[in-house]
């Protein structure tokens, strides 16, 4: 979804369009998704995190500016709540917790996109690699969001690419 | 596989891991409004703040991820089967909570603001709190607090200006009401014994049906209740605080040089070249000039371990001590030292001069690195930025415990009930 899309949807839901709230839900769920993945690397987690996220988007839709950048607003909602979950994770670092059923969803013969980003990507390269082609962020807008100049987004970006290139192949 | 294929296949996969939306989100209301402005109840209590420029926006995320890496848990609530529960709640400056069975037990411990993090953040500590009765548990705590400099051992009390230890009973149901009395009446006795004037108010009151027990989970530090905006205030103000501190302690010794040299610089006028170390008091001037000289060498020696018993020990690091700061505007840092070092005078680029002055003058490697990594807002050394702020927070609790037990360990004469009496009428309690 377009950005400024997105921005007048958030502006709907601001109001109190439930309606306008399902159509968001349906336009950034997998991106919201993959954003918490990108810090949990846990589809439990990261699913407790979307729904925290999106309960969170309708209790605070009040303090969203009608206008402004829905799609940073998301983000920085889903950041504080990854960065929570992995404070918890920290504490209860000293329990040995069964895998998530769920991480097996995806056929064991299959291999997992999301997995192979989470493991062949820097931490940077990914969260180029999701703002842009998930959240279809321009080279330049993650640039201004991460602080860092254009030519480090590019690079980290060709740089995953090229690994994203040998999934699939035995790499 | 091209890229394109890959982030279909993302796209699947995603497809088939994000659920519809639930039934739950789907009939929770939005809420449009400020429920504050309406009076409605605050779904949470993060609160927005300003935003912060330059340095501390940097040092502020790392240093909360620095504190993350750093969570102690000292030990969990391990409720016993009573039914009730009182919550002590110790204010002194730090303030912590004590959750008790209804033998006055202690079963669970929280901390209520940073410097109470700072008390507990000794595991040992903490876990040594767990099964202690009410009184110890209260003396145990404030005794931390005195050895920490939160209280001060010298301070006599006259005006408002005295220590005070506040502690808060509050029950779930109906209790003998005597143990506020003996918990007052122990922790006087404690300071009273080792010389400490120390005014301490107990209340215990009783409100049936509130749940005292589920705050205390395994949170025990308040860092580790807090989001992640708030913690990132909250580092960034600890960073202040132990910044704040240090200066505190720099500018003390700084001053205690500089009196000492001054006063046997006037020693020597008044005995024809003769300095401290060559003449007996004797009366008079010269006796009040020595007996001076002698407090600020003590107090030298308590609180930096430095004995110049010798003139020759304290020209050789009174000299290489100036020799140290001599590029080091020491009036400024005193000027920033009263306003209080906080984001406006200390953070950005605009504050570097501020900060290389301080950096000069406090010496201290730990907190320049943190500052200045961080400020450069550098991802590549973030683990070694992370690992440098854990060390920071650690220094200053290890600081405080260094500088101020050999205080608190001071023998001091008893205080006797007159005296007490004395004080009580001095702050007017």
């Amino acid at each position: 979804m377009e950005k400024s899309e997105l921005d007048k949807l958030m502006s709907r839901v601001a109001e109190g369009d439930n309606q306008a709230f399902g159509e968001l839900y349906r336009a950034t769920a997998k991106g919201v998704y993959a954003f918490a993945y990108s810090y949990l690397n846990n589809s439990s987690d990261a699913e407790d995190v979307m729904q925290s996220a999106f309960l969170q988007i309708k209790r605070k839709a009040y303090t969203y500016k009608k206008g402004s950048n829905a799609r940073a607003w998301i983000l920085q909602i889903v950041k504080n709540l990854a960065l929570d979950e992995l404070r918890k994770r920290k504490r209860r670092r000293q329990t040995n917790y069964p895998p998530d059923e769920r991480d097996a969803v995806i056929s064991p013969t299959e291999p997992s996109a999301l997995d192979y980003m989470m493991k062949c990507l820097t931490d940077e390269e990914r969260e180029v690699v999701i703002l842009h082609v998930v959240w279809g962020y321009k080279h330049r807008e993650i640039a201004e969001k991460l602080e860092i100049p254009v030519g480090t987004v590019t690079w980290r970006y060709n740089q995953a690419i090229k690994k994203l290139e040998k999934f699939k192949e035995g790499v | 596989m091209k890229d394109k294929d890959f982030f279909n296949q993302l796209d699947k996969e995603l497809d088939r891991l994000v659920p519809p939306m639930s039934e739950k989100l789907a009939s929770e209301p939005i809420i449009t409004r400020d429920p504050s402005e309406t009076g409605e109840e605050q779904t949470s209590k993060r609160v927005r703040r300003p935003q912060r420029r330059g340095l501390f926006a940097f040092v502020g995320v790392a240093a909360a991820a620095a504190l993350t890496m750093a969570a102690v848990l000292p030990f969990a609530l391990s409720p016993s089967d009573s039914s009730q529960y009182i919550v002590m709640r110790t204010d002194i400056n730090p303030s912590v909570s004590l959750l008790l069975d209804s033998d006055y037990i202690v079963r669970g411990v929280m901390s209520n603001n940073d410097d109470g993090d700072a008390l507990l953040s000794d595991e040992q500590f903490t876990s040594s709190l767990e099964g202690k009765s009410a009184q110890q548990a209260a003396v145990l705590i404030s005794e931390r607090a005195a050895k920490s400099g939160f209280i001060d051992v010298a301070n006599r009390g006259s005006g408002e200006d005295y220590n005070r230890i506040n502690v808060s009973l509050t029950a779930d149901g109906k209790t003998d009401g005597n143990m506020a009395d003996e918990i007052a009446a122990g922790l006087t006795n404690y300071f009273n014994g080792i010389g400490v004037y120390v005014l301490v108010d107990c209340t215990e009151t009783v409100e049936v049906g509130i749940d005292l027990s589920s705050a205390f989970d395994e949170n025990t530090l308040v860092y580790q209740r807090l989001d992640a905006d708030e913690m990132e205030e909250y580092a960034a103000q600890a960073v202040y605080s132990f910044a704040q501190e240090l200066l505190g302690d720099a500018l003390e010794r700084y001053d205690l040089y500089e009196h000492i040299y001054a006063l046997n610089e006037q020693i020597a006028d008044l005995n024809g070249g003769r300095d401290y170390w060559d003449i007996t008091p004797g009366s008079g001037e010269n006796a009040l000039l020595c007996a001076e000289m002698a407090d600020k060498l003590a107090k030298m020696s308590v609180l930096y371990d430095a004995d110049y018993s010798s003139r020759a020990e304290f020209l050789i690091d009174y000299g290489a001590y100036m020799t140290g700061i001599l590029l080091v505007d020491v009036d400024a840092l005193k000027l920033l030292y009263d306003d209080g070092i906080d984001g406006e005078n200390f953070s950005g680029i605009e504050n570097f001069d501020t900060r290389l002055n301080y950096y000069n003058f406090i010496g201290n490697n730990v907190l320049k690195t943190v500052i200045e990594e961080l400020f450069s807002g550098s991802t590549d050394t973030l683990d070694e930025l992370i690992d440098s702020a854990v060390r920071l927070t650690e220094m200053r609790i290890e600081a405080r415990l260094e500088r101020f037990t050999s205080l608190f360990e001071l023998e001091r004469k008893p205080i006797t009930e007159d005296d007490y009496a004395e004080f009580i009428a001095r702050i007017d309690a």
